[in-house]
């Protein structure tokens, strides 16, 4: 296999096939890597309509140029597909030694279409790719899935991304985990890999990956290692994300017991300091100078000795939201939702959905298998983690997610199913951050921190936090954009401090790795362009302005407690935001890209299959 | 003089050893001459959380009025009973 970028490996699963295949030259400019390259690709392979559990809906793996060099944190990679969770554009990313492997295998981009007949695992050997029986790997966890495969090819070199029994059993938020800890999220990649009946991506890879100015490239990744150990990264490093817990609480923005309220009584007990005590081990992924993975373990109870590495999403989701605050049971809740492949943020809001419904006795024991579901009641969660895993009795409906669990259960359950296009949401109360509010409700992957960090407009001081208002637009376009600027370059975003001149800086690394000429201007016109890429496939997919809201509970219940007691996001602050996003972006008024939108940032090909409106007519009605 | 409350979290907190320092400042200070005190009174922020000089919080600590506004500017000035929030803007996760 050719050692140069610009290749993707397509495999049908279906025939047993593999292709190599040239990438389109303009794809490394236009589209960088990781998330970019996997989205296009997908909008590329994925015929409209696919259904997201049939085998035409093609699953994307995409490193990035930067993978396997020098450049601290680069080494990541991206999963798209169709999102059985959302019906949208599925992206995710995880970080670790597996995207490492593939630059050194040869291919910048894995294609997967198809099903296989029987439970299947890829093994990428350099240029060699094998179709290998998994049916003994059935229902086994990541970490023991992993483990045997190592095992079964005699070298601890290959990388493994793999799904867990929740994969398996099609939980629509099912991830793929690899190197133990890490994971690809959300959107539930995880359930895409299990309809193919694809247990695991196994690549070894021994190649060297090309750097076109090496010495260029030593100087300035020596300079960002040493800016990665200042202030600039010291709470990462230190308390982990955990450490955001007490500070949102005071904020009012750590949400609790299903966005009931915005403060936690049990903060101190989950804090990052408090969970210092149960500290293990602190793991870097692989060329990370940051080293935020804070890996704790229960010491006695009866959870001791469990291990699991905790952040701070997955934190909120089993503890402030299931009301939890002993530590070791979200040690244990955690370790469980990394056993099954199952995203441990989408697995905390559906169970705390259904603490909720059994509360007001929208559910009972006798939906629950006699688990008493409520708020605070730690054995139930993680009984019920164990029934979603499985898909067994209740577990079933949660692992639908709660946008597909409150349509089917009714009863009013809809105004506290807290998700935005189907994803539900992190740890970011929208009520008193309500420029994040923005971000999730226009979000291309649903309601995500990750792809449209808006709450860096909240925590700014330049805007009020609690009104939303016009003005607001514009920068949570610039959130997305960069977003999707440094999840392509797959650089960490704790790294983004690091830099005086992110654009400037990051352009001049893509230079001294690919050769390529990049301009900042250029490599923020590719942020901009994969946004945009983005949403096209959403709209494909039968995107509406209907479908850019936040649940009910954000637009009409006031916060009870915290510091933003009594603030909503009201519908018309939500329009006007809406409409001020798309006004910034350059769309319609009902958020369609116009063709000469498209024509600008060099998406003439994709507008015909989005029915693109021309703008000048639109203007002219 | 009046008192005020500086709320720690995070690495200020680890560092200074405390969840909150209490500051005696002249009535209508400055929230510039409220980090300056704190740093006299909590030597160990200096260089990590609070500039050498004293003069500014080095990024991405902010401070926060009431658990409500971020400040902008350090030139603002405090009111009666302000409880003053110390935290890094990085959030993530």
């Amino acid at each position: 296999m050719d050692k140069a970028t610009g290749m993707v490996l397509c495999l049908d699963l279906s025939r047993r096939k593999a292709e190599l295949r040239a990438l389109p030259p303009s794809y490394l400019r236009d589209y960088l890597g990781g998330v970019g390259l996997a989205a296009r690709l997908l909008f590329d392979y994925c015929p409209a309509g696919a259904d997201p559990l049939g085998p035409e809906n093609p699953l994307i793996f995409a490193a990035s140029a930067l993978a396997g060099t020098m450049v601290p944190t680069a080494n990541k990679h991206a999963v798209a597909a169709r999102s059985p969770l959302t019906g949208f554009i599925g992206d995710s990313l995880s970080s670790g030694a597996w995207s490492l492997a593939l630059r050194r295998a040869g291919p910048d981009a894995l294609v997967i279409t198809g099903a296989a007949a029987e439970l299947t695992y890829l093994f990428i050997d350099n240029g060699t790719a094998h179709f290998r029986d998994a049916r003994h790997l059935a229902g086994k966890g990541s970490a023991e899935t992993e483990e045997a495969i190592r095992r079964e090819i005699g070298d601890e070199r290959v990388r493994v991304a793999t799904i867990g029994p929740g994969g398996e059993n099609l939980v629509r938020y099912a991830c793929i985990g690899n190197d133990v800890n890490r994971q690809a999220g959300r959107t539930g990649m995880g359930a895409v890999m299990g309809a193919k009946r694809l247990k695991a991506v196994v690549v070894r890879g021994t190649g060297a990956v090309p750097v076109a100015d090496l010495a260029a490239l030593e100087k300035a990744c020596s300079a960002l290692y040493k800016k990665a150990q200042t202030a600039a990264t010291e709470k990462y490093r230190v308390l982990g994300t955990p450490a955001n817990v007490l500070a949102f609480n005071r904020l009012g923005a750590l949400p609790t017991r299903n966005f009931q309220s915005s403060t936690f009584e049990g903060a101190e007990a989950v804090s990052g300091e408090h969970l210092l005590n149960y500290l293990c081990k602190v793991v870097a992924c692989t060329g990370c100078p940051i080293a935020c993975e804070h890996v704790y373990q229960a010491k006695d109870g009866p959870y001791a000795g469990i291990k699991a590495q905790v952040d701070y999403e997955t934190l909120y989701a089993l503890g402030p939201m299931c009301g939890v605050s002993y530590a070791p049971a979200i040690i244990k809740a955690a370790e469980l939702c990394d056993h099954y492949g199952i995203d441990s943020i989408s697995g905390g809001v559906s169970i705390s959905w259904a603490m909720e419904c059994f509360e007001k006795g929208l559910l009972t024991s006798k939906d629950t298998e006699g688990l008493e579901l409520r708020f605070g009641n730690h054995e139930a969660l993680l009984k019920a983690i164990e029934m979603i895993g499985l898909r067994r009795g209740l577990g079933d409906l949660l692992a639908e997610g709660v946008k597909r669990a409150s349509a089917k259960l009714g009863k009013g359950s809809e105004h506290w199913a807290m998700h935005a296009k189907g994803l539900e949401l992190p740890g970011y109360e929208p009520r008193s951050l309500k420029t994040q509010g923005l971000g999730f409700a226009v979000g291309t992957r649903g309601g995500c921190h990750n792809r449209s960090p808006a709450y860096e407009v909240d925590m700014s001081g330049k805007v009020d936090r609690f009104k939303g208002e016009r003005g607001r637009g514009q920068p949570t376009m610039e959130q997305e954009d960069f977003a999707a600027t440094i999840d392509s370059l797959t650089l960490c975003k704790f790294l983004r401090r690091c830099f005086n001149d992110f654009y400037a800086e990051t352009a001049q690394l893509y230079t001294m790795v690919t050769g390529l000429q990049m301009t900042p201007e250029e490599l923020k016109r590719a942020g901009e362009r994969i946004s945009n890429l983005k949403k096209a496939f959403n709209i494909r997919e039968g995107w509406s302005r209907a479908d850019d809201t936040l649940p009910p509970r954000v637009l009409h219940d006031p916060l009870p407690d915290g510091a933003g007691r009594g603030s909503v996001l009201s519908q018309d602050e939500l329009n006007l935001m809406v409409g001020d996003y798309y006004e910034a972006r350059g769309w319609t008024r009902d958020g369609l890209i116009p063709r000469e939108k498209l024509q600008k940032l060099g998406l003439e090909d994709v507008a015909p299959q989005i029915g693109a409106p021309n703008a000048a007519k639109i203007r002219g009605l | 003089m009046s008192r005020y409350i500086v709320e720690l979290f995070g690495i200020p907190r680890q560092l200074a050893r405390a969840t909150e320092v209490e500051l005696e400042l002249p009535p209508g200070a400055t929230f510039g001459e409220a980090v300056a005190a704190l740093g006299r009174k909590v030597p160990a922020l200096m260089g990590r959380v609070i500039a050498e000089d004293g003069t500014s919080l080095i990024e991405p600590y902010a401070l926060n009025l009431n658990g409500r506004a971020f400040v902008q500017s350090l030139e603002v000035r405090l009111g009666a009973g302000d409880r003053i929030v110390l935290m890094t803007r990085s959030a993530g996760g």
